[in-house]
């Protein structure tokens, strides 16, 4: 940066000449070559300032927009808690315990239900059985529609056997 | 002679005391026989016999028992009340009474078969009662009847005077399906009525009996000096037909007819006639009206029934 000129070149890039010292410096760099790099370096140099300046007051904008819309606090889902590490261990194992609880206790209850049906069907056929039992040494077997009798006999001697214990004759 | 006639006279009065004495001895020895029923259910076919269950019934002369059975649709109330009316003689009133169940009306009601029978058996001490609560099932194989057959045997206590008084019941052998029980208790059966005829408040007629239980007794109503119209014979007809265990007195159910007596023609009409529930030892009033006796006068009638004093030591 040998040229006097090159500090105007910047000035005249950025627009803060004069009319007249605009033209003489135009002239200038369009005889030096090193003034014609020198431009060329600035407006490349701004060209990136305003891109980057551009992007971040487009994302500004964004935000705002989107906080005008929703809200200003962000919702809970997008938040993020902090837990320590004992405490996220044992909330772990909270869960796992509560899963092979859950685990258990259904298959416990399936194998409940199982025993359940088969005792009932055990006790309904213990009634049928009882039942049948029942008809079979009940004294209505002997029901004809006969009308009851009394009358006095002589006593027969199977009385007498009979209070020794005897069954039959 | 005279003194003869003194001596003949002590005589005759030892041998009739003595002889009362030895009555009453032996009335209060037959007091305390005691009677065991053994009642076994049996069911029998032409060939086979097999008892089915045994229960023996013990308990003083004059213990009453019931027999009752009941199935599915069947039910037996066979009652039997018991009284030593000879040293070798049981008098067994019996009542049957059952209910069959025989099927149901259009309008879906259960309909009932019923029988009642009243039976008086004298019975010795070397028969049996048979009952059969089904009737008579003949002919056919497997047709078998079933029996209930009661055995009295009659017996002098010789344990001691405590427990000679003490029922007691033994199931020797109990029925499965437990379709028969067996009830055993001893109420008096001898009771001793009064019965007296008021005109205006006064007495007029009285007559004392003694009543049997469940079984109609004639009291006539002796006519004394007040009753100016001696042609107003009456006679009540009694009966006792229920007793029930109370405190302080026992109940009774009672029952009456009432019959006036005609001399003229010797025939007698029935006046009045009813039944109650009377408190043992306290009097039961009925009012006779005028139309019933053809008199101006209000006529009262009264009946006082007490437990016999033979049953008053029981």
């Amino acid at each position: 940066m040998d040229c006097k000129f090159a500090e105007k070149t910047s000035l005249l890039i950025d627009g803060e000449l004069s009319l007249e010292e605009a033209e003489s410096i135009k002239a200038h760099i369009a005889e030096c070559s090193e003034c014609q790099q020198m431009e060329k370096d600035f407006l490349y140099f701004r060209q990136q300032i305003q891109e980057s300046v551009s992007g971040a007051v487009w994302e500004a904008r964004e935000k705002a927009q989107t906080a005008h819309f929703i809200g200003r606090k962000s919702p809970l889902w997008k938040k993020w808690i902090s837990l320590p590490a004992p405490v996220f261990t044992a909330l772990l194992f909270l869960l796992a315990g509560f899963g092979a609880w859950a685990i258990i206790s259904t298959i416990n209850r399936h194998k409940n239900l199982t025993v359940a049906e088969e005792l009932t069907e055990k006790s309904l056929l213990e009634k049928e059985n009882r039942q049948t039992i029942l008809n079979e040494i009940s004294l209505s077997r002997f029901d004809r529609g006969g009308r009851a009798e009394i009358y006095a006999t002589r006593r027969q001697p199977s009385i007498e056997s009979d209070k020794h214990g005897s069954d039959t004759r | 002679m005279k003194i003869k006639k003194v001596f003949l006279l002590i005589t005759i009065l030892f041998t009739v005391s003595l002889i009362g004495v030895n009555r009453s001895l032996s009335a209060k020895a037959d007091e305390q026989k005691r009677v065991r029923f053994q009642i076994v259910a049996a069911q029998e076919n032409s060939t086979e016999r097999k008892v089915l269950s045994q229960t023996t019934i013990e308990g003083l002369a004059g213990t009453d028992f019931n027999v009752n059975l009941q199935t599915a649709n069947f039910k037996l109330h066979a009652s039997f009340i018991c009284d030593l009316v000879a040293p070798d003689k049981l008098k067994i009133k019996s009542k049957l009474d059952t209910r069959r169940f025989y099927g149901y009306s259009p309008a879906n009601l259960p309909l009932y078969e019923e029988d009642a029978q009243n039976h008086t058996l004298i019975l010795g001490f070397d028969e049996n009662i048979v009952l059969l609560p089904f009737g008579r099932n003949s002919g056919g194989s497997g047709n078998e009847t079933l029996k209930i057959e009661i055995t009295p045997t009659l017996f002098a206590d010789v344990s001691s005077a405590e427990s000679s008084d003490a029922l007691k019941i033994n199931i020797n052998k109990p029925l499965p399906s437990g379709e028969i029980t067996v009830e055993a208790f001893k109420n008096p059966h001898r009771f001793q009525v009064e019965a007296i005829v008021l005109a205006d408040g006064r007495e007029i007629a009285r007559g004392t009996s003694e009543v049997l239980f469940d079984e109609e007794q004639e009291i006539r109503l002796a006519p004394n000096t007040a009753a100016k119209n001696s042609a107003q014979l009456l006679t009540a007809k009694f009966t006792v037909n229920k007793y029930t265990r109370n405190r302080p007195q026992d109940f009774v159910g009672i029952g009456y007819r009432i019959f006036q007596a005609h001399l003229e023609n010797q025939a007698q009409t029935e006046i009045l006639s009813g039944s109650g529930i009377a408190i043992l030892g306290n009097d039961l009033r009925y009012q006779l009206n005028n139309n019933q006796l053809a008199d101006d006068k209000k006529y009262e009638l009264r009946f006082n029934v007490r437990a016999a004093l033979s049953e008053q030591n029981k």
